[in-house]
């Protein structure tokens, strides 16, 4: 019974659902290193299962949730529709990250150092609510005289690349461990449109009845990998895939990461990952609008000697003051950073673990602590707070239980595990056990899990 | 493995197995917005000395202009709208009473909506107007591609005097209800 138990955790973990920062700090499995280049390893070698050997999705909606619109209940569903349009606002969104690590491969240089390298590729989507411009299209200007619709609210950023990776973790001394890693970024697709500015307006006035404004207008929308060198649209799904490696657009990024023992029991780590950019040279296709314009309509103007075409004037002088372009210039793109810290204590009952090199590691049974997790996104920073408790099975199955706090939700319970099959090394983690089991009223569901071979 | 970490084994597990978005219903998924766009159209102003020859010394009765009315090119508009309202305000500080007459005409010219004809009094300052125009009653008007507005003093025995400024103020909103 109890092996029948385990194992149906472990089925179960392993392959549903889980997020990434559960992995952090937790487990010594390889997949720590993605997340902490200064994570400390205690093995001689690790080779990731191709295509298995790290897999993470992650999926949020702040605001509403499937429920909120598709409930099966007696309303219409634009009843639920406009309910969900009142409720949101301009900062709600929704992100979208999957990461698959097709190599990952790792070895000792010596009793100090351990090397890392690897490719994977990785989709990331985040899209705000543009409240402003879904209630204009939806109700129109006429219930909305004298309100300011912005444009700042148009934010959006899309990446599919392929990361191509080599990392160090280095051993300073008995307290203290740092790592660092290298990334060549290979941008197949990137849509952005971030930093828009300006104002609609339809306001009452002295010359018309009504006034329609464009303040400072100014937006954009850059792309990158999505049309051919004919301005045709790519079409090809191997196209795409072909470009995430060393294709067209490349890019350079570094991460960072520690990892320091105050005392035997109290660990701290942090990373900081994704500190990079990529450059769009090639395949670009821009968008731009910028001006000021304001329409108070047709001045006619009655004079017989002089007969106005007044519906072009107005055309005319749109297109004069409000330009806009559709370019193919270079672009550099920023990837959304992420700081990654955690305060572990350790506790409990002593184990000792044999490493590569013979010695002898103690580690404890328990451990609580916390650990933050940012994404540097256009409007705010996506911030998670989650407190944790890791607890040992036995030496080789290791478990981790967590409360998140973030913009999704105050009560993200998440579970993760990590265990050592013979030279299999399997880890997987959920995020949000709640929201499973009814995903319609979650915000957020989250999985990663990796198999590797780890030689000790 | 204690029976503590057991059952909290046991419960994710369920959790998982049981996961479920059964109470979602994406068979009624009809959306329909309603828009109601509405943007300003004709306006002016016009003095006494709009009304005054001054090579022939004689009152001009009635003066026209007209303008391309471009809205229903947009085939998008066309064939979502189901109702148009036209808004009027009128402010008269001349001592005439006078009527304006708006009339819609299609490309070539032919007459696809003649808005009924309003008289403005003397003075009155706040007049105001309006006229819905149901499509389905009315789909020729969606050929509509010019406006004419027609402005013309009544007969009085009061004549138009240049030298005093006086003004008639027109102001003037289109309002499309779609239904997308």
């Amino acid at each position: 019974m109890n092996k029948l138990v385990l194992i149906l955790f472990l089925i179960s973990v392993v392959s549903l659902k889980s997020q990434q920062k559960l992995a952090f700090s937790f487990g010594e499995s390889p997949q720590t290193l993605l997340l902490n280049p200064g994570a400390e390893t205690n093995f001689r070698s690790h080779y990731g299962i191709p295509m298995l050997s790290d897999f993470s999705f992650d999926i949020g909606l702040t605001g509403f949730n499937l429920n909120d619109l598709f409930s099966n209940d007696s309303r219409a569903f634009k009843t639920r529709f406009e309910e969900v349009l009142n409720k949101i606002n301009s900062t709600d969104y929704m992100s979208f990250n999957t990461k698959i690590d097709i190599l990952n491969v790792g070895f000792r240089l010596n009793k100090k150092t351990y090397l890392s390298f690897g490719f994977y590729e990785e989709l990331d989507f985040i899209g705000y609510a543009p409240k402003d411009f879904i209630e204009l299209f939806y109700y129109g200007n006429e219930p909305f005289l004298n309100r300011s619709f912005s444009l700042s609210q148009v934010s959006l950023k899309g990446d599919f690349l392929g990361v191509l990776h080599a990392g160090i973790s280095k051993k300073i001394n008995e307290k203290l461990n740092v790592g660092a890693r290298v990334k060549i970024y290979s941008s197949s697709i990137n849509i952005e449109s971030l930093n828009n500015s300006g104002t609609f307006s339809s306001s009452t006035s002295n010359e018309n009845i009504i006034r329609q404004s464009l303040n400072n207008l100014n937006g954009q929308v850059r792309t990158s990998g999505i049309v051919d060198s004919d301005d045709e649209f790519i079409d090809s799904p191997g196209e795409y895939f072909s470009k995430t490696f060393l294709g067209s657009n490349m890019g350079l990024g570094l991460d960072f990461g520690l990892t320091y023992h105050f005392t035997s029991q109290l660990e701290f780590t942090a990373s900081l990952l994704d500190i990079g950019f990529i450059r769009h040279s090639k395949n670009t296709k821009n968008f731009n609008i910028d001006g000021n314009y304001v329409l108070d309509g047709l001045n006619f103007e009655y004079d017989a000697s002089s007969l106005s075409n007044y519906w072009q004037q107005v055309e005319q002088d749109f297109r004069d003051r409000v330009i806009t372009e559709e370019t193919q210039e270079a672009y550099t793109s920023w990837r959304p950073m992420k700081i990654n810290a955690a305060l572990k204590y350790s506790f409990g009952e002593k184990r000792d673990k044999t490493c590569y090199s013979k010695t002898h590691k103690q580690y404890y049974y328990n451990a609580i602590g916390f650990q933050i997790h940012n994404i540097m996104r256009p409007i705010k920073p996506q911030f998670s707070f989650t407190s944790f408790y890791e607890a040992s099975l036995s030496k080789k199955i290791h478990t981790k239980f967590t409360h998140t706090i973030n913009d999704y939700s105050s009560i993200i319970f998440g579970a993760a595990t990590s265990l050592q099959l013979g030279k299999l090394s399997v880890f997987g983690g959920l995020d949000n056990l709640l929201g499973v089991a009814d995903v319609s009223t979650a915000n957020s569901i989250a999985f990663n899990f990796g198999f590797n071979i780890v030689i000790d | 493995m204690n029976i503590y970490i057991k059952n909290v084994v046991t419960i994710f597990s369920l959790c998982f197995l049981i996961s479920c978005t059964d109470n979602l219903n994406f068979d009624d998924i009809n959306l329909n917005a309603d828009p109601i766009l509405t943007a300003p159209l004709i306006y002016f102003e016009l003095n006494q000395d709009d009304f005054y020859n001054s090579t022939t010394d004689t009152e001009i009765p009635m003066i026209t202009d007209t303008s391309d009315f471009k809205v229903f090119k947009s085939s998008a508009i066309r064939n979502d709208v189901f109702k148009v309202v036209f808004d009027f305000e009128i402010e008269n500080r001349f001592d005439r009473s006078f009527e304006i007459n708006i009339v819609f005409f299609d490309g070539n010219d032919n007459i696809t909506r003649t808005i009924p004809s309003f008289t403005i009094g003397s003075q009155d300052l706040n007049y105001v107007a309006s006229d819905s125009i149901e499509i389905s009653s009315l789909p020729l008007f969606l050929s509509s591609r010019k406006v004419r507005v027609e402005v013309k003093l009544d007969p009085s025995s009061s004549q138009i005097d240049p030298n005093i400024y006086q003004i008639i103020k027109f102001k003037s909103t289109t309002t499309l209800h779609l239904s997308l």
